[in-house]
């Protein structure tokens, strides 16, 4: 789906001039797939775990750049000259140094500029971490205090507990992406007019892959080209048909065999339904709707 | 610029308004001026309560409402007359002889005037009493053009929410400055307010009063300390007070809390206001136990510092007398009240810290799990501070009390995971933990007679 917001991009200039920059992982399969599907040239992989650091060049699979230190180290010292895809897609729960990350995009961010950030919310670890101290202690804090103490003043004093996991968790955290985005652009708008962006946010997706899952993603203009923006027409997204508000993206459990039979059918001729076979209606569901978008890299791959 | 008749050895001294204005406003960080008007409102609660003889603020609000554009302020606190405009309300400085709230919070009579300058270029106010009603529009701009200090006042507007059947005072500053605008549309900002309302006029919270940040109501909350059999907060009472001026009352109190770091250290209140909560700094006793333990001092969940609370209210008629400084942000350290009072904290001080390192000891010996000073200490009770009047002295019981058997040590060591595994088997236990109290009972066997 990434890779689709990212097509879009061309209207508002060449992709061969953007760079794309993701947290590598030894598989670089965004990278393969970004170079692969259109043609990114320029590339950025930041890496923390520096252990590794060899076995990474060994997997690097072409002229990636890699940047062996962790995103708090490098976004704010790398490159923003170019216009750039930017996909900061962390394994854990919101952190406050997530947030100080998305601040630095928004604050150097050149016009054109795409962020993603994709965090865990299955539960944040304050929920653990208070259960095990109530048990040795009734007035130890609780994880609303504990999460509240973490991120200040981003979050009100009245969080509800249900907000720390599953779902609402993955909303409290898009908002306070958002809004430490907002703060940043108005701090930069501020400081020196005429160099204010805007940001218009294009989707946000809930999944599970092991663990539930969210992204946001977003765009930064200048108003000045505000014009290039409306030709990447990102309210045409396919998938975001009946949107307002995150689009659920099922992981339906199918057999390859499966997958190959429904994607056969593929795209459906107006008025034709999807011939399911022996699979259960519960497992297709949207598949018409997804099959492109599924991350099943071993299909991809074969 | 002023026209004067200057004699030709004579230089013009007089401050230009903008010039005013800047020096003014630049010493209240913003948070700090919203907190101005919501004492300003405090104190006409307070002088309602005393006209009429209520024990508490039940009915009377303060609503407090800013966005990018506009602020506002608007209370049922029974308002201030034209009297009272004229004569400090919209002065700089109050003037000798001018009339006192007893007990007030908002005593430097600039308060409200630095706020309103602060926030913007162009603000209303409008005060109603039972008996009169007026207001006073300033558009900043052309005030500072023009010659002479003063402020034109007028009647109500038709639509004023505040009037003799609804006494109270309503302030709206419609003209942002930008900067101002910007921070006020921050929910960061916002939240802030709400959190800072609600540590800073807590007591007044907790006696009736309703305040509300942007529709959203502040709620009570109040400071736990512990009590246990054989464990129970200190509390002193003391009285200064200069010749010819009113007295001054202080209480002070110290005590164990539960340990939430965020909220260990010294509160001071003056008049009520809370001017310093969790202090940690060198201003309140905190500063000497760092110097004490030749570190810097600071509380973490699991360490002992994170359920020290101290608790210190200033009290006068005269609230010219209390030890804050002029923006109510801190204590005025010269004031001699306030370092009699410091010399007091830090005796009481010391009792607490020497248990809270006892308990620290018994945790370190015995583990979290099982040290039974910190089981005593879990298990125990909570009270408000607001019901500690007569002088105690802090007591806690000794670790002596606890003992449970034989005084224990922790031995603590590594080896190689493949060998404990080996000896995991051995002894058919499930952890290293197990591995380790096996083979010493095992060892022990063989030489305990």
């Amino acid at each position: 789906m990434l890779l689709e917001v990212f097509r879009r991009l061309a209207a508002f200039d060449a992709l061969e001039e953007y760079r794309y920059v993701g947290f590598g992982s030894v598989w670089f399969s965004d990278f393969i797939l970004f170079h692969r599907a259109i043609g990114i040239r320029h590339m950025l992989s930041i890496e923390k775990s520096v252990t590794s650091r060899d076995r990474f060049e060994a997997n690097k699979p072409f002229n990636i750049d890699v940047d062996y230190r962790p995103s708090s180290a490098v976004l704010p010292e790398m490159s923003y000259d170019r216009r750039q895809f930017i996909w900061l897609d962390y394994d854990d729960p919101i952190t406050v140094d997530m947030l100080r990350d998305v601040a630095t995009v928004a604050s150097h961010a050149r016009s054109g500029s795409v962020l993603a950030v994709s965090v865990q919310c299955h539960a944040v670890p304050d929920i653990s971490e208070a259960e095990r101290e109530a048990s040795k202690d009734p007035l130890a804090a609780s994880a609303e205090e504990r999460f509240k103490a973490r991120m200040g003043d981003r979050v009100p004093s009245d969080l509800s507990r249900a907000q720390l996991k599953s779902w609402p968790l993955g909303e409290l955290s898009r908002r306070l992406f958002t809004s430490e985005i907002e703060i940043s652009l108005e701090k930069r708008r501020l400081a020196s007019p005429s160099n204010a962006l805007h940001f218009k946010p294009i989707c946000e997706f809930e999944y599970e892959d092991g663990a539930k899952m969210t992204t946001m993603v977003g765009v930064f203009f200048d108003p000045g080209e505000e014009d290039r923006l409306d030709a990447c027409r990102f309210d045409q997204l396919e998938f975001l048909a009946n949107a307002g508000g995150a689009i659920y993206i099922p992981t339906p459990k199918m057999t390859v065999k499966e997958f190959r039979y429904l994607e056969k059918q593929l795209p459906l001729p107006p008025g034709r339904e999807l011939d399911l076979g022996f699979i259960p209606r519960g497992e297709a569901g949207d598949f018409a709707k997804m099959y492109r978008y599924f991350p099943n890299f071993a299909v991809v791959e074969s | 610029m002023l026209e004067g008749e200057l004699g030709e050895n004579e230089i013009d001294a007089a401050p230009t308004k903008s010039f005013f204005i800047d020096m003014l406003t630049r010493d209240i960080p913003l948070d700090q001026a919203i907190l101005d008007l919501v004492d300003n409102s405090v104190d006409g609660a307070k002088s309602l309560r005393a006209i009429n003889g209520t024990e508490d603020f039940e009915g009377l609000w303060v609503k407090v409402e800013f966005g990018r554009d506009r602020f506002r302020i608007i209370d049922n606190c029974g308002g201030f007359d034209r009297q009272a405009a004229k004569t400090y309300a919209f002065k700089f400085g109050r003037p000798e002889g001018a009339k006192r709230t007893p007990h007030s919070i908002g005593q430097f009579g600039v308060g409200m005037k630095r706020a309103l300058f602060k926030f913007g270029r162009h603000f209303v106010v409008r005060s109603a009493t039972i008996q009169d009603a007026w207001q006073v529009t300033v558009p900043v701009d052309q005030w500072e053009v023009t010659a002479g200090w003063h402020f034109p006042i007028t009647e109500l507007d038709e639509d004023a929410k505040v009037s003799s059947e609804a006494p109270g005072t309503e302030i709206e500053v419609n003209v942002l400055r930008p900067e101002v605008a910007s921070r006020f549309g921050f929910s960061t900002f916002e939240n802030g307010i709400f959190d800072l309302i609600k540590s800073k006029h807590r007591q007044f919270i907790s006696e009736g009063l309703s305040i509300s940040v942007n529709g959203r109501h502040v709620d009570a909350t109040n400071l736990a300390l512990l009590v246990n059999e054989g464990l129970n907060p200190g509390t002193q009472n003391l009285r200064f007070q200069e010749e010819s001026k009113e007295p001054v009352d202080v209480r002070i109190i110290v005590a164990v809390g539960p340990s939430n770091p965020r909220q260990a250290g010294w509160y001071v209140a003056c008049n009520g206001r809370v001017i310093l909560e969790a202090d940690r700094s060198v201003v309140t006793g905190w500063g000497l136990l760092e110097e004490q333990a030749n570190r810097t001092v600071i509380p973490s969940y699991h360490n002992q510092f994170a359920r020290f609370r101290g608790l210190v209210f200033f009290d006068s008629q005269d609230s010219s007398q209390v030890p804050w400084n002029t923006t109510k942000t801190g204590v005025d350290q010269d004031n001699k009240f306030w370092q009699a009072t410091f010399e007091r904290m830090i005796e009481m001080m010391r009792p607490v810290i020497d248990f809270l390192n006892e308990l620290d000891a018994d945790i370190e010996e015995h583990s979290r799990d099982e040290s039974p000073l910190n089981q005593f200490v879990t298990r125990s009770n909570v009270i408000n501070p607001d019901g500690l009047r007569v002088s105690t002295a802090f007591r806690a019981p000794p670790r002596s009390n606890f003992v449970k058997g034989p005084r224990m040590v922790k031995i603590q060591y590594s080896r190689p995971i493949i060998d404990v595994d080996v000896l995991r088997d051995a002894f058919d236990v499930e952890s290293a933990k197990g591995v380790g109290e096996a083979t010493f009972d095992d060892a022990l066997r063989r030489f305990k007679r």
